[in-house]
């Protein structure tokens, strides 16, 4: 196992490698540079000048890469043009953010997906399978940012009962631990629930068609025989087995939540990656943006090895060893 | 979001304008009476991120609002636009040949650390403003102050190389910054030192905290010179989305939101505990033929095409009225603006007419007029995350079917759109300027404006250029305003752009704040004289 997860470490180093250098040449193909933002009359064309020269944007394009490629893997993001401030700390500030999102997502998405397939599966062609089954089509093939802002709209706008964006309230420093919790609770709720309930759809297709699967199996029939109850059946016997293929999603369903919190944080406005790239990418921030789109090409390769060591893990069938 | 990183002018660093502002609902009337009562804070709500705090390389505007608060400059421009009110400084004289103009600062003015504003902070400022390695984006403004003298601790001169009209305006532009703070630090560097994120200045307010993404908080500073501002402080929320924007301020959790776009205006108007103030902001939107190609290089076809055209159905549709049709290259809040200009009537058959005599017909019956066997159609670009110029190109598209000219409307990206502007690489464009408060018709509609990036569309009139030469060197406005009158009538005469509409900026702020006037300046021309009565204070 340990030399599986190794090898593929290393294997995924000449593809992050490559990540980043198809990012640097599409990022300085595209037109404008960092000072394009600055396109005003106002603004002395010497300015813009000057800009390049302190962004170093005025040396051939091979010797910025090699710079950028150099310090990169010496751990060193180089500096935000459009923040101001060292890569690092824009990250330092916004992953955590976006990571605090991505895992409350994901337990919800699971946690309700599971759940759903579950009821589905016991309760195979009732109405409530049918409720379900149209409701999940519609939630999987809903874009998030429009439930995003149609949650929005309801919770904050008419009900006024959940705050419409931000992380924390303005005078957040002065809640009591509790009131803080309750307040962060609040702000996570809606940006959570619209970036993941898309995927809790899946989930629930998934669990169910897991589900229905090894209901129909001997061992389950051996254990109703047995004259387990229904209850045990179901969930200690034929769940286990049933979520070996959803247990795979959770790696893969990683890069697809970070993909959503592009839309889903602009909108309800919290401070995470996603808004840092589409920021960065509109002011053509380069290291900034390189810095984060190669963060998310990380978590992808990672979620991905995750996937498949949780797939060994969980089916004692698979075995990753030299053949 | 977007509108966020579009350059604004940072000119906006100063000037006011006339036209006040207009609160569209009447004052409210209940905690009026009385005087001002200090207490409570403002909550902003804006789409775009602060992206440092030094006022001399910030470039957003929530960065350019915040900077005016805790930043004050030696003095401030007075609604004329000419003349100025005291800053930092209490009084100013011209020497007796015009050439220097010298400043007698406040005595006990401090930094929001204690120590004392000196002239050396002036002139300390003054030399990184001018130093080419820093990206100071006003420095042109500068180029003409020869040198800068600090005579005593309070007093500073400004000595210039020539006499002209905006002297004082260019003296006063580059605010003061706290030497002892940061002498020593590499030019280059400037927008990377600490202070950048931990400004320490001398204005109204002072520096709270800057958390990235989501707040920028001030404090009333207490010992201001002219007396502490009523507000407790001020509170930007960063907030990227403009719906999020509009929930927040309608179920109360924000006080104000600045420029709000148009389509979301009758909404919040219909809102009781707002009052919106709507006045003649800075921006306008225009279509910018390339005379560069031969479709334009006709002077009939371009005043054909701006006939055809109904802006004032344009500012009716999409600013709901909140906006005037323009006809010349000067806003209305500029002294230079001429409201007798006489610009072009709306009249799509005398179009039709001008374009015939261009020798323009639809010879071959397919309904899109044509010459040399070349049919009269063209790309129109802008920018597509600006809902409203597409809607603009589509809206010409079809205005100007109607006389048999065919458009083909295309988005693209902000930056690419950019791109195809400055490399004149276009036919037709919608675009927008947001202008400065100087009058200046050089570096849009000069001849040798063309090889810079302004000067897009190739305009070129020898009569305007020895216009704007003359009136810019006039130093008495009622001898330069005829100049200026006849170079705008010409521009517009010559239609290298049809001008479409002046918008009006609104602005919409809870019920409960008072004292608050509003004008072209900004939002903030007087934030440090709002007040909340009692009774209504909400922190």
């Amino acid at each position: 196992m340990t030399v599986f997860i190794v090898r593929r470490l290393l294997l995924a180093v000449p593809l992050l490698l490559g990540v980043a250098t198809l990012i640097f040449a599409i990022l300085h193909l595209a037109p404008g540079d960092p000072t394009s933002i600055y396109f005003s009359p106002d603004v002395d064309p010497r300015v813009l000048e000057q800009m390049r020269r302190n962004f170093g944007l005025d040396r051939p394009l091979h010797e910025q890469y090699l710079r950028w490629l150099g310090a990169f893997v010496r751990g060193d993001f180089g500096y935000s043009f459009g923040q101001h401030r060292p890569v690092i700390d824009v990250l330092r500030d916004a992953v955590p953010n976006t990571l605090v999102l991505s895992a409350v997502s994901l337990v919800i998405l699971f946690a309700v997906g599971v759940l759903v397939g579950t009821v589905q599966a016991v309760r195979q062609y009732s109405p409530a399978d049918h409720a379900a089954t149209i409701l999940s089509f519609f939630f999987y093939s809903m874009p998030s940012f429009w439930f995003a802002l149609m949650l929005m709209l309801v919770f904050a706008y008419k009900l006024q009962v959940l705050p419409a964006s931000g992380m924390t309230s303005v005078g957040y420093e002065s809640l009591g631990p509790l009131e803080r919790l309750l307040d962060r609770v609040e702000h996570l709720a809606m940006p959570a629930t619209a970036l993941g309930i898309g995927a809790a759809a899946g989930v629930a297709r998934y669990a169910r068609g897991g589900l229905l699967e090894v209901i129909r199996q001997d061992y389950v029939r051996t254990a109703r025989a047995k004259g387990l109850p229904e209850r045990t059946v179901v969930f200690k016997h034929a769940l286990r087995n049933a979520l070996i293929p959803v247990v795979t999603l959770l790696g893969l369903y990683l890069p697809f939540l970070l993909g959503g919190a592009v839309l889903v944080e602009t909108i309800f406005a919290w401070p995470g990656m996603g808004r840092v790239i589409v920021t960065a990418i509109f002011q053509r921030d380069y290291p900034l943006v390189m810095a984060s789109t190669f963060l998310f090409a990380v978590f992808v390769v990672l979620g991905n090895l995750l996937a498949d060591v949780l797939y060994a893990v969980v089916d004692p069938r698979i075995r990753y060893e030299r053949s | 979001m977007r509108a966020a990183f579009r350059a604004v002018g940072l000119a906006a660093l100063l000037g006011a304008a006339a036209c006040g502002g207009r609160d569209e609902r009447g004052a409210p009337a209940e905690g009026d009476a009385g005087p001002p009562v200090d207490g409570d804070k403002l909550v902003v709500g804006t789409p775009a991120d602060v992206d440092g705090l030094n006022p001399l390389i910030l470039t957003t505007v929530t960065a350019q609002d915040v900077a005016d608060q805790v930043f004050w400059p030696l003095a401030q421009a007075n609604p004329d636009f000419l003349t100025f009110r005291p800053g930092l400084a209490d009084e100013w004289a011209f020497g007796d040949d015009s050439l220097s103009i010298t400043f007698r600062l406040h005595p006990g003015v401090t930094w929001h650390d204690g120590r004392p504003l000196t002239a050396e902070d002036v002139v300390f400022a003054v030399g990184l403003c001018k130093d080419q390695r820093v990206p100071y984006s006003a420095v042109r403004w500068l180029d003409r102050i020869r040198d800068v003298v600090a005579v005593d601790s309070l007093t500073v001169r400004f000595d210039f190389t020539e006499r002209y009209p905006y002297q004082l305006m260019d003296a006063v532009v580059c605010r003061p910054l706290p030497r002892h703070l940061l002498e020593g630090v590499d030019p280059a560097r400037l927008a990377e030192h600490p202070f950048s994120r931990n400004p320490v200045g001398n204005g109204p307010f002072r520096f709270v905290s800057w958390v990235p993404q989501q707040s920028v908080e001030l404090a009333a500073y207490e010992n201001f010179f002219r007396g502490r501002p009523h507000l407790d402080g001020v509170i930007w929320r960063i907030i990227p989305d403009w719906t999020s924007l509009v929930t927040q301020i309608a179920n109360g959790d924000v006080d104000l939101v600045v420029a709000v776009l148009p389509n979301y205006v009758p909404e919040l108007e219909a809102d009781r505990d707002l009052v919106l103030h709507a006045f003649p902001g800075r921006r306008y939107t225009y279509i910018a033929w390339n005379l560069d190609d031969p479709l334009f290089a006709d002077r009939r076809v371009r005043r054909a095409l701006t006939m055809a055209i109904d802006r004032q159905g344009l500012v009716d549709a999409l600013l709901y009225g909140r906006g005037d049709v323009l006809q010349g290259p000067f806003l209305k809040i500029l002294w230079a603006y001429d409201p007798g200009l006489r610009g072009l009537p709306h009249d799509p058959a005398a179009a039709g007419r001008l374009l015939d005599e261009a020798g323009w017909r639809d010879t071959d019956g397919d309904g899109i007029r044509d010459r040399d066997g070349r049919p009269l159609r063209f790309e129109l670009v802008t920018n597509a995350d600006n809902t409203m110029r597409m809607d603009i190109a589509v809206a010409v598209q079809s205005q100007l079917r109607e006389i048999g000219v065919d458009v083909r409307p295309r988005g693209l990206e902000f930056v690419s759109f950019q791109e195809r502007l400055t490399g004149k690489n276009f036919q037709a464009a919608v675009a927008g300027w947001n202008v400065q408060i100087k009058v200046d018709l050089a570096t849009l509609w000069h001849t040798d404006a063309i090889d810079d990036q302004f000067n897009f569309i190739s305009y070129s009139n020898p009569a305007v250029d020895s216009l704007i030469d003359s009136a810019a060197v006039t130093l008495d406005p009622d001898a330069a305003r005829p100049l200026w009158s006849r170079a705008q009538q010409i521009i517009a005469d010559d239609a290298g752009y049809t001008f479409l509409f002046h918008q009006y900026d609104v602005h919409a702020l809870d019920r409960r704040f008072r004292g608050v006037e509003m004008n072209p300046y900004g939002w903030q021309y007087n934030l440090q004289e709002w007040w909340v009565p009692a009774e209504l204070q909400r922190f």
